[in-house]
């Protein structure tokens, strides 16, 4: 590579944003761009790439292909009837992006300036909790040890004991939850997650089951799922495609 | 109801007060329903509002978007705002994903296709887009395939500090390029 300039590997966002990098250094205009040196540059920014076992990605390549391609057709005699030129294609391309890159500049800083205001309602799910800071003695760590083992330990014991209840307890099936849930879907058009399960909810374990039933309608695409913001209401409507499972594979396997 | 009586103060008093119980964005429209006023006069008021609450720098702000109105604080207050919330910090993105929002801005709805056709490949910052909700589905290109379009979500407006996408700086004026060829097409403009 005996050129006179420096390759410096920056992370380049793709390779329009390394081709425009390059008509940048070379101080020439997008509109006056000299292909046969931006396509040397290029391939020697490839090959560098390629010594530093970087991975190429195709798009990069995509776009070498196409500089050689722009190259090989201005060496030979032009046709009258030319489809589309590649070089015109390219650089048309080139200038559309570097507008959009400065464009995407200036929604960078505007993204600073928006994040001055506050709004009420979106300012809920910013409540974090006060970070603090302990003071740690050697007797405050010994004792804090302690008391974690006691909790790991009052843990287990409950545990061990309940587990059979436990077990019982949960048995709460996803095919019953699913026809429960088409049930409603036929009997109304549209239903609130909240609603209609939420509100009188026997135990947590139907409440998730509820909720993995309606995820797997929309999987399916029997049903529509609507949430304006995390956390809120989920409205839940029946498409064209709403049936009941035809077998337990129908819920299952789904994919 | 009869307006002729009532004060214009007590009408922005009112509509103040709508939007501070709302919190949320309320549109024109719903002024006019709920308030049975003309709209050309509900907006009038509102800029006459605006005015006077950025005027005598109030903590409290009237923010528009696009045809909908919403309460925020005063970004002169930031400092103080900021630290009710420990965990508030400067939100920023990657470049390549401001570039991707501003593709879908200026072209006011974009499919994927069109947001690569100007920057290549762009799923993961598009992904990260949709998960901020600066960005969302508008439905469905009427085109082979179908393709989904996207469009700036109402937290963009927010986030951004733009009212509509008509008020972006037009693209073209970013062309530095073109600017310099004028003049030296033109000479004599000089």
């Amino acid at each position: 590579m005996g050129v006179g300039y420096q390759l410096k590997l920056e992370n380049f966002e793709g390779p329009l944003d390394l081709l425009v990098h390059l008509i940048d250094v070379n101080k020439m205009s997008i509109y006056d761009v000299k292909i046969s040196l931006i396509t040397e540059q290029y391939l020697d920014y490839l090959m560098a790439m390629q010594e530093l076992n970087m991975e190429i990605a195709s798009d990069f390549l995509l776009i070498a292909a196409t500089l050689l391609q722009i190259k090989s057709r201005s060496m030979l005699p032009k046709e009258k009837t030319e489809t589309i030129d590649p070089e015109d294609q390219l650089l048309n391309q080139l200038i559309e992006y570097k507008k959009i890159k400065i464009a995407g500049e200036r929604f960078k800083e505007n993204h600073q300036v928006g994040q001055l205001r506050c709004f009420s309602f979106a300012s809920v799910e910013d409540f974090g909790e006060t970070e603090q800071t302990y003071i740690l003695s050697k007797s405050h760590l010994i004792m804090m040890y302690r008391e974690s083992i006691q909790r790991e330990l009052d843990k287990k014991n409950v545990k061990a004991e309940n587990i059979r209840e436990i077990v019982k307890k949960e048995k709460v099936s996803l095919a019953h939850s699913i026809r429960k849930v088409i049930d409603v879907l036929f009997r109304e058009k549209r239903i609130s997650f909240f609603q209609q399960f939420k509100k009188n909810v026997t135990s947590p374990s139907v409440l998730v089951t509820d909720f993995l039933s309606i995820l797997v309608l929309s999987a399916q695409k029997k049903a529509l799922l609507k949430q304006k913001r995390p956390f809120e209401d989920i409205l839940i409507e029946g498409t064209e495609n709403l049936s009941y499972p035809e077998n337990i594979h129908e819920i299952y396997d789904w994919e | 109801m009869d307006w002729l009586h009532i004060q214009k103060e007590e009408i922005i008093n009112i509509l103040n007060a709508m939007l501070y119980a709302n919190g949320e964005p309320i549109s024109i429209k719903r002024f006019e329903d709920i308030l049975d006023i003309d709209r050309k006069l509900l907006i009038e008021l509102m800029e006459e509002n605006m005015e006077n609450l950025n005027k005598s720098k109030s903590g409290i702000l009237i923010k528009k978007i696009e045809d909908s109105y919403q309460m925020s604080t005063n970004p002169l207050y930031f400092k103080y705002v900021r630290q009710l919330f420990e965990s508030k910090k400067a939100d920023t993105l990657s470049r390549a994903a401001y570039e991707t929002l501003a593709i879908i801005a200026y072209n006011k709805q974009a499919t994927r296709a069109k947001i690569e056709s100007v920057r290549g490949n762009s799923d993961s910052p598009l992904r990260t887009l949709l998960e901020r909700g600066l960005v969302i589905e508008a439905g469905r290109l009427d085109a082979p395939g179908r393709p989904v379009l996207y469009k700036p979500a109402e937290e963009f407006y927010r986030a951004f500090e733009i009212e509509s996408l008509d008020e972006l700086i037009p693209l073209d004026d970013f062309d530095e390029d073109e600017k310099e060829e004028d003049i030296m097409d033109n000479p004599n403009t000089l």
